[in-house]
């Protein structure tokens, strides 16, 4: 494995033109990386540009600028001409299954399309052993192959979608929401099976969610998307227990514990706000609770916090190591 | 405790099927005290939301209840005119598809409270403001004119609700009402049915598959499986000491909270058992780490601990049946 990051992403920007309207900043300058073996979450409330950073990410999306590398290749947004065969390898798995799989053709002859595609060559000529072989992979009986998307439940449709994702023998997925059609236990399924699947095949995952209780368990790193923009990038060991910026703190705090203590969660105040008309300053000062003068001016840059973590708040400038929001505002009231 | 204002007796429901009438809801019994928020726990397919929905009459084609449901004392089983507008409302898990896309927000809101209030325009108009302000949706009269689609899918469920307190409910039944939003806005609502339920006394019935949720407002709470109640009791006994293996089975495998990289999730074997064809026996015995050979012949009845109730022969071996 080199460590190189099987994907890039360099300060990339998607706009949505509107007539007569401003446009909106879906993704307002994003750069993050994923390595081989290394799985990411990208999470955050909807509407902050998750999906479409994916999309774009993966080409679904035109870009107003930025890059996007894969395997050291810029990625072009898809257009109808075939793309690289290279970059096949770079593959997608969207939110609901249903609709991503054809109703009217059996399992195996799309994972057989898929395998086909992915080597260039006719499908009557893919063995059903290969067929057998993803299927097994995602912990599906082989004679799924004969039957139809509508004959699976929810989880086992997700796992053929995962299927024909690796048909194409990818080293990078990007998976959209994966997890979120799914009740508990197929959801602690389809986890366990992404980690397996990583670690075993090598490839580099990122996992878009607004889970953020589940997201932690599966991944490696931790990246909060807000408006269009990373909040903060942090290993999934560390975002519990020190997350770095108000907004992360906010959305832990958000979420509802099954521990029988009867302790309501914390409701972040306001609304998400209007994309086409984002905040001055810190696009989040309108809700945080640390807000100071500067944040409503000046937009705060990412701050590397040492252990490898960005966070993009003013609470962490000058910071040698990562510190909770409080933490850093308390110092901050000292110094003045 | 007070006299229950909504009480399940034996309630069962049989729905239609290409065999002949099935039962898919079995002797579910409930009380729920005024101002009292009461969690029904299950997956989807384990009867929650049917058992709610026979109260108000809303059963599907063919699906006849039997047994006993009483609203402060009076018989509403099977009829649906026995209740009035002012006694219980519903908010359904899809905020879509329970507001209509074609009429303003503010004529939604105020129809039905015109009728069962007996207010004027203004008034109801007035009493819409004040409502959406309570859940939190800003500028109140733009949004009585504005229509559904012109909403975020948080703002929709919270007019959703906004519209089913119109009528101050004594009892609000819940269907999965936060499923679908991001748990920012959850915690919002989830903060307003508390402060309803401790201002107004006002009675929640909250359907969800979501334990998280559950622990934060449920006072009490019954867990279903396949059309079964299988445990009951004070919400934190159940969450804190779950007796029945299916309720373990859930809160393993929810993520643990601050639990780090990558440590496994632990899952339910097999799937749900089908309400309309559940297996012999206690119908959780094929997904049962610890099942015997008398779960595969025996329905067990709820044993009762004190105040806690779970229908399990292993775990519950020793304490009383329930009368």
């Amino acid at each position: 494995m080199s460590d190189a990051p099987a994907l890039e992403v360099l300060d990339l920007e998607v706009v949505y033109e509107r007539r007569g309207r401003d446009p909106v900043r879906a993704v307002a300058g994003v750069s993050l990386s994923v390595k081989r073996g290394q799985i990411l979450g990208l999470v955050g409330e909807s509407g902050c540009g998750k999906s479409t950073l994916a999309r774009a990410v993966v080409g679904l999306e035109q870009r107003a600028a930025g890059h996007v590398r894969f395997e050291g290749e810029e990625v072009a947004p898809l257009t109808r001409r075939a793309r690289p065969a290279q970059q096949t390898r770079l593959q997608m798995v969207f939110q609901n299954p249903y609709s991503s799989l054809n109703p009217r053709r059996r399992i195996g002859a799309q994972l057989r399309e898929a395998l086909a595609m992915a080597v260039g060559a006719d499908g009557r000529r893919v063995s059903d052993a290969r067929v057998t072989e993803l299927l097994e992979r995602v912990g599906m009986p082989a004679n799924a192959a004969e039957r139809y998307p509508h004959q699976f439940s929810g989880g086992q449709r997700q796992r053929i979608a995962i299927a024909r994702a690796l048909a194409a023998d990818p080293s990078v997925i990007v998976l959209d929401e994966p997890l979120s059609s799914l009740d508990a236990s197929a959801q602690a399924q389809i986890a366990n099976l992404l980690v397996a699947l990583s670690r075993e095949l090598d490839l580099a995952l990122v996992l878009i969610s607004h889970d953020l209780a589940i997201v932690q368990h599966i991944v490696d790193e931790v990246a909060v998307m807000y408006l269009g923009k990373l909040v903060e990038t942090v290993p999934s060991g560390e975002l519990w227990g020190l997350p770095a910026h108000p907004y992360t703190e906010a959305l832990i705090g958000s979420i509802p514990r099954a521990d029988g203590e009867r302790r309501l969660p914390v409701a972040l105040e306001g609304e998400v706000p209007d994309p086409s008309a984002p905040p001055s300053g810190c696009r989040f000062h309108p809700r945080c609770p640390y807000a100071m003068d500067r944040c409503r001016v000046e937009e705060p840059p990412a701050f590397d916090v040492g252990r490898g973590r960005m966070a993009a708040c003013w609470l962490q400038d000058g910071a040698t190591e990562p510190r909770r929001p409080a933490e850093a505002a308390a110092a901050l009231a000292q110094r003045v | 405790m007070a006299a229950p204002l909504l009480e399940l007796e034996n309630l069962s429901i049989t729905l239609p099927s290409g065999s002949g009438p099935r039962t898919v809801v079995h002797s579910v019994d409930l009380a729920v005290a005024p101002g009292q928020i009461y969690g029904i726990a299950g997956e989807s397919g384990s009867g929650k939301t049917l058992t709610m929905l026979s109260l108000l009459g809303l059963l599907p084609r063919g699906g006849v209840a039997s047994g006993s449901a009483r609203f402060d004392g009076r018989e509403i089983a099977g009829s649906r005119s026995a209740l009035r507008g002012r006694d219980i409302s519903m908010v359904f898990q899809d905020p879509m598809t329970a507001l209509h896309p074609m009429l303003t927000v503010g004529r939604q809101m105020t129809e039905h409270a015109r009728r069962h209030l007996k207010l004027s325009k203004r008034e109801a108009q007035e009493r819409a403001v004040a409502m959406l302000a309570d859940v939190r949706i800003p500028d109140g009269e733009a949004a009585l004119r504005a229509y559904p689609h012109e909403f975020s899918g948080g703002m929709r469920q919270r007019i959703a609700i906004a519209i089913a307190l119109m009528c101050e409910p004594r009892v609000l039944i819940a269907d999965e009402p936060t499923t679908a939003l991001d748990v920012t806005v959850q915690a919002g609502i989830l903060r307003l049915l508390d402060r309803l339920r401790r201002e107004k006394g006002m009675s929640v019935v909250l359907i969800t598959h979501d334990l998280g949720v559950m622990s934060s407002i449920a006072e009490r709470m019954s867990v279903m499986y396949a059309g079964r109640v299988i445990e009951t009791g004070d919400a934190g006994d159940v969450l804190k000491a779950p007796a029945h293996p299916y309720t373990r089975a859930l809160l393993s495998a929810l993520p643990h909270p601050g639990a780090g990289a990558q440590t496994e999730l632990l899952s339910i074997p097999g799937v749900p058992a089908s309400p309309l064809d559940p297996p012999p026996g206690c119908a959780f015995h094929p997904r049962c780490p610890l099942a015997i050979e008398e779960c595969r012949m025996v329905v067990p009845p709820l044993l009762t601990d004190g105040d806690h109730a779970a229908a399990c022969l292993v775990t519950m071996g020793e304490k009383e049946v329930v009368a």
